[in-house]
């Protein structure tokens, strides 16, 4: 489902897709986003499939992606995601450890790699400073 | 006398070539079929020694039957004269060795079975971090929801994740068959609070 945001000053709030498999994580991420970060969620999948053709149809500003998830994960869904959607920002979102996985990611076509347990402001902090990078803040 | 031993030892490293090439094959099979050659390096080079070997065994009876076809006449007489009671009473035993190696892959065949064995080891592996990957998400939404001051969603997750864990820790006592002493034995102390106990 589309939706379409402003802020109460009429300016348009920054659209994020989320795409998890867990359906807690997609909640409480959205409530992150939306309530901390003044984003507004346009869109959540449970997988790498769902989450493809929902960036498709937002080409949102900012993607939060999880790697491990079924159907498609997160690894084999980011090339064709920064291919529709070449301007957002990708935040990769995993369980698994950093030093392990960020290269990685990033070399798939995520702009940062956020280690799952980062506390909320950390998660508003890095997606700011993503799209800083980007000139879309 | 040296006739019979060179005989024995023919006999007896045609049946060890034979039942480690068969080895080999058994290993390698099942390792391409669950496209497990490349990265189960240990079951490659097991299944590597085994044919080496195969062919080591098998280049001895060559050598000895060789002379009878008028080739190398030389080298083969000298291996057959090499030959005396150790040397022959030792391929026996390789051989008797290699054929009760056979007669337990029979009498286990529903654990060796060709790629069942490498692709439920896959398998077993997928199962194992699924189930880790639910208890550290269970986590991962307990602290976020505390965070976000979402007590119930938290205990919830909570109990979710220790209800995973059990299970988890459950089936690997029962699957492992560990005797009770064995399996609840710890090397070392349970770890909490960041590494204290």
């Amino acid at each position: 489902m589309t939706r379409v945001a402003e802020s109460a000053t009429g300016d348009r709030l920054l659209r994020a897709v989320i795409i998890d498999d867990t359906p807690d994580i997609r909640d409480l991420l959205t409530l992150v986003l939306e309530t901390l970060g003044g984003f507004t969620v346009v869109e959540t999948a449970a997988d790498g499939r769902a989450g493809i053709v929902a960036v498709t149809t937002h080409c949102p500003d900012v993607v939060m992606l999880d790697l491990a998830m079924p159907v498609m994960d997160g690894l084999e869904a980011l090339p064709a995601i920064r291919g529709i959607c070449p301007h957002a920002a990708i935040i990769v979102l995993s369980g698994f450890d950093a030093t392990a996985m960020t290269a990685s990611a990033l070399r798939a076509g995520a702009d940062a790699y956020l280690q799952k347990g980062a506390k909320p402001d950390v998660i508003v902090a890095t997606v700011r400073e993503v799209l800083g990078r980007r000139g879309r803040s | 006398m040296n006739d019979v031993y060179w005989r024995v030892g023919f006999v007896a490293n045609v049946v060890v070539a034979v039942a480690y090439l068969l080895i080999a094959l058994a290993i390698v099979v099942p390792l391409v079929r669950s496209r497990q050659l490349g990265s189960n390096r240990l079951a490659t080079a097991t299944a590597a020694i085994f044919f080496t070997c195969a062919i080591h065994h098998g280049g001895h009876p060559l050598h000895m039957l060789l002379p009878a076809f008028g080739a190398e006449v030389q080298q083969g007489l000298a291996m057959r004269q090499s030959y005396d009671l150790s040397m022959a009473l030792w391929d026996i035993v390789t051989a008797a060795v290699g054929v009760y190696y056979w007669t337990l892959r029979r009498a286990y065949a529903s654990l060796t079975r060709g790629a069942q064995l490498f692709e439920d080891v896959r398998q077993r592996e997928q199962q194992a971090l699924e189930l880790n990957d639910n208890v550290l998400q269970g986590l991962v939404v307990a602290k976020l929801a505390l965070e976000l001051g979402e007590r119930e969603r938290a205990e919830a997750a909570l109990e979710a994740s220790i209800a995973a864990a059990s299970t988890m820790i459950t089936k690997l006592l029962v699957d492992g068959q560990h005797s009770a002493q064995a399996g609840l034995l710890r090397s070392t102390p349970a770890l909490t609070e960041g590494g204290k106990t």
